[in-house]
């Protein structure tokens, strides 16, 4: 267990750098605020492809790099850590993804959930289908690295792994839909000030980045402590970015409860449930950025200003994409209850 | 003296080509065994084998009486290697990359790392990749001796080095290994670098045993020989099959003898050579004797003589 940390620690002085890059994209990717222009809106759109594929792309690239850095294939590079034991060395390596990585989105989304007030809510994002194939990838590297005569092995095993955890994540799907829709709730969070978010937010990735640099081996509790403090205070902010969630009775077009999320008064998307989604009627464009006055100030400041817009919206849209639609504020006010 | 390193009938094919073919090996505890051949004699598989960084196609290989495909990091922890193509983690300084393999190793000596950190005088703050090779293979060498191994293995470990490094590391080497009684294997083709540690020789050729001798009765036993004639002179045949590597030039012949003995050689040349005015007799390097067997594995059906 000592050389597990120890090796998970040893990640995390490599991979510092990285981990704080991705929580911080993370974070900002979970602030939302409107836009109202509609050139935003398809800049947004068509950037937010890029970027979500940039975020993927550091994703699996913390996941892979660590098993790939000591693979067992590669003899020369292998033998300063064959002292570990193959458990202690990818068990720290898989240990470091969890809590670097996988940990904060989990967090983030589990606390997300929670205003749901659902478990199987919790439970389905803790499978959520990109960490799903992320998952599994690291599974297929790692056995890959672990048992490097069987390839066939490898991929059978990484298939299998595959298939249980797309089981897994079709239950906890299935027992949302059965749960999550009958529950009326309302929610009135309070949004957080952009400033006190953005001082949150550098300040935990500070607090990162000191525990990142300040880790010595052997491994200091404290310094491992404050570094998963520092990553779960990133989403904490992030998540208290979240404004609003409504469950309100159905619309006359709808079957069933909706789902709308509000902000500043505003319902900016409406969902009846996963896959079903309101008529686009009157339909503004949405964006996902900092709030609109510091986001004229800024623009009107820095001509790069606008990347904020893209890479506030990559992250979150990916999370939420299939949950949510934007509405117009028209349709909204037939559905407000003021 | 217990053997601590023990090979039975060792075999490494890749594909259809044999990089060791059934070599058995006993290597005796508390000795620096020198572990030489020409290119592709089978020296980095054979140790690859004993190390478990390659697996054996049949026969057995023993490190500290551990067969090498259970090796374990009890046994690995006793056990120091250093190879010419080691990678290690590029993005440390030395200070980090102790850090690190300390916690791995239970014996680990800082004290003794530290007289080490003074002798290899290594700059402890420059990151890994920024070092000279030398540097590095100081600093791999360092962290594979900190933590007292009982056997050190050294693949190629002079490759790269200036003279001056190398005499440092050998020195370095030599005083520790002396004093500390460490078994040592060392692969090179710095044959004179090696003569200055090694107890033992061990040579190899297409996977085969060649040779397993102290590196003292190798050395006595061979001796380059000039016969100084009246006149000019040619080959006689029927000359020993011990004899080997004749030069003829004018009235003096020269050759190698493989078991030079001070009474039977003046026998011997008086027998074949009655005409011989004078014969000289000088020791060979330990260079030298492996240049007269790297020749003969060339020649067909001719393997130089063993002991």
């Amino acid at each position: 267990m000592k050389l597990l940390i120890h090796q998970c620690a040893h990640e995390f002085r490599k991979h510092w750098v990285l981990v704080i890059c991705f929580v911080a994209l993370f974070a900002l990717g979970q602030q939302q605020v409107i836009s109202n222009s509609s050139q935003d809106w398809s800049i947004a759109e068509s950037l937010a492809y890029f970027l979500n594929a940039a975020t993927f792309l550091l994703f699996s690239f913390l996941v892979a790099a660590p098993f790939l850095a000591d693979s067992l294939a590669k003899h020369d590079r292998h033998l300063t850590t064959r002292p570990l034991s193959r458990t202690s060395l990818y068990g720290g390596k898989a240990l470091f993804i969890f809590a670097g990585v996988i940990l904060p989105v989990l967090v983030t989304n589990a606390l997300v959930s929670l205003y749901f007030g659902e478990i199987s809510t919790i439970l389905r994002t803790l499978t959520a289908d990109w960490l799903l194939v992320l998952t599994a990838l690291a599974l297929l590297i790692a056995s890959f690295t672990v048992h490097q005569r069987s390839a066939l092995t490898c991929v059978l095993s990484a298939l299998l792994t595959l298939f249980f955890l797309t089981g897994l994540w079709g239950l906890f799907d299935w027992l949302q839909r059965r749960t999550f829709f009958f529950r009326t709730t309302w929610f009135d969070l309070p949004p957080t000030p952009t400033a006190l978010f953005l001082g949150s937010l550098i300040f935990s990735l500070g607090l990162l980045a000191l525990a990142a640099k300040a880790i010595r081996t052997p491994i200091r509790w404290p310094h491992l402590f404050l570094l998963q403090f520092g990553l779960c205070l990133v989403t904490l902010f992030a998540v208290n970015q979240l404004s609003r969630h409504d469950f309100r009775p159905p619309l006359p077009h709808q079957k069933e409860v909706a789902h709308i999320l509000l902000q500043s008064e505003q319902p900016i998307e409406v969902q009846t449930r996963f896959g079903e989604f309101v008529p686009p009627i009157n339909r503004q464009p949405v964006a996902i950025s900092l709030p609109p006055t510091i986001q004229e100030k800024l623009a009107s400041r820095f001509p790069f200003a606008d990347f904020t817009y893209f890479a506030l919206y990559s992250t979150r849209s990916t999370l939420r994409r299939l949950s949510y639609l934007p509405v117009s504020p028209a349709s909204s006010k037939r559905i407000s209850p003021k | 003296m217990s053997s601590i390193i023990e090979l039975e009938n060792l075999t490494k094919n890749f594909r259809k080509s044999p990089a060791v073919n059934d070599l058995s090996l006993s290597i005796p505890e508390g000795a620096v065994t020198a572990f030489l051949g020409p290119n592709g004699a089978g020296k980095t598989t054979t140790i690859k084998c004993l190390l478990n960084l390659q697996v054996p196609d049949s026969g057995q290989a023993k490190i500290l009486g551990c067969d090498s495909r259970k090796l374990g990091p009890k046994q690995l922890q006793r056990i120091g290697y250093v190879s010419e193509n080691q990678q290690l983690p590029s993005w440390m300084n030395v200070t980090q990359l102790l850090d690190y393999l300390r916690p791995m190793y239970p014996d680990w000596d800082r004290e003794f790392e530290k007289k080490l950190l003074r002798e290899f005088n290594i700059p402890l703050k420059t990151k890994l990749r920024s070092l000279s090779r030398g540097q590095r293979m100081k600093a791999a060498l360092l962290s594979s001796l900190a933590y007292r191994p009982q056997v050190v293995v050294l693949d190629e470990p002079f490759s790269g080095l200036d003279p001056l490094v190398r005499d440092e590391f050998l020195h370095g080497l030599l005083e520790l290994t002396e004093v500390e009684g460490w078994s040592v294997l060392i692969s090179s083709h710095d044959i004179e670098e090696v003569q200055r540690l090694c107890d033992r020789v061990t040579i190899l050729n297409r996977g085969h045993l060649e040779l397993n001798e102290s590196t003292d009765e190798l050395l006595e036993r061979f001796r380059k020989v000039t016969v100084n004639f009246p006149d000019s002179k040619n080959l006689p045949a029927g000359l020993p099959a011990t004899w080997s590597d004749f030069q003829v030039s004018g009235r003096t012949i020269r050759f190698i003898d493989h078991r030079f003995h001070t009474t039977t050689l003046p026998e011997q040349i008086g027998k074949h050579f009655p005409d011989a005015l004078t014969h000289e007799v000088q020791p060979l390097t330990l260079r030298e004797i492996f240049v007269v067997f790297a020749k003969s594995f060339r020649l067909p059906n001719n393997p130089p003589s063993q002991s």
